[in-house]
């Protein structure tokens, strides 16, 4: 599992759902997590952060930038390419999800989503980022 | 009207699994979908989400009271909210966004089209819905153990499609 002192960085427009997404994290045992209403929004505080972020769970349908844009434009950057990207969304057609692997998503996770499901996917994913199955 | 059922059928689970698992509310959707929005009950916070496919546009909203949306965003955040604000309005709008998108899946499988769509929030004295008129409009009664609330939905088939 990823290490409590992850940097965090939450994208979703609903104010409600970052809470709710903070929260769950924080009963995961993260600290250190950042908040932004959009794609846009997520790229600045991104580019800002020192330390930097070592994880973004990101929304897919938002005003401004969307998840799909921020994640393209992520992993375009060389400084961001290997930062965990997670699509928290309730966008769940085939598509899209094969559009957000292509772009380089590192897992998909479907609202409405359960805490043991987020927690589920983020095994998943240091598993996979450090190497393992 | 056939389109309207193929709309419906799918928020029978939808609603329910939305509540159950992001806000751990079990709700129950009651009734046989009355043609009577316009009775539909007082409410004080909605959401709403207009939507286009191939050859229909149609409206979701989400109508819930001051005492139903609190008690249910309080347990899905684990706060103690006592007024709807602007700091905690949104939550309806999500909700919404959950049941639409998942839905909307089902309904695209069936060939409908509909994209993606943002919902708004409208809240304040007195609110009022307004669906176009024309069209089939239905009410979705739901109960949960903090009170009834209504998910409206209307549908007008289009004689042209649209993409």
């Amino acid at each position: 599992m990823f290490d409590p002192k992850t940097r965090i960085l939450i994208a979703d427009d609903i104010l409600t759902m970052r809470k709710l997404i903070s929260k769950v994290f924080r009963e995961i045992g993260f600290t250190d997590i950042t908040e932004a209403g959009n794609g846009s929004l997520a790229w600045d505080a991104l580019g800002k952060a020192n330390p930097p972020i070592q994880l973004i769970i990101s929304d897919w349908n938002m005003p401004v930038m969307t998840g799909i844009d921020f994640l393209r434009k992520v992993r375009a950057d060389q400084r961001f390419v290997k930062i965990p990207f997670i699509m928290l969304t309730a966008e769940s057609e085939d598509p899209q999800i094969i559009e957000a692997i292509k772009a380089g998503v590192s897992n998909y996770i479907c609202k409405p989503f359960t805490p043991a499901q987020l927690k589920e996917k983020l095994t998943a994913v240091h598993r996979k980022v450090s190497g393992g199955a | 009207m056939e389109t309207m059922q193929t709309l419906l059928m799918p928020l029978l689970e939808t609603v329910p699994h939305t509540f159950n698992t992001l806000t751990n509310t079990p709700v129950d959707v009651l009734g046989d979908f009355p043609q009577s929005y316009k009775k539909i009950l007082p409410f004080d916070v909605a959401s709403v989400v207009t939507f286009q496919g191939l050859g229909a546009r149609g409206t979701l909203a989400l109508c819930m009271s001051k005492t139903v949306y609190l008690a249910v965003l309080n347990r899905m955040l684990a706060t103690e909210y006592q007024e709807i604000d602007e700091e905690n309005c949104d939550g309806v709008a999500e909700l919404l966004n959950v049941i639409y998108a998942t839905s909307r899946t089902h309904w695209n499988k069936a060939g409908m089209g509909f994209d993606l769509a943002l919902p708004i929030v409208i809240r304040g004295q007195s609110p009022v819905i307004g669906l176009p008129k024309g069209g089939d409009a239905r009410e979705l009664r739901c109960n949960c153990e903090f009170g009834d609330f209504s998910l409206l939905i209307h549908l007008e088939e289009t004689l042209m499609r649209t993409r």
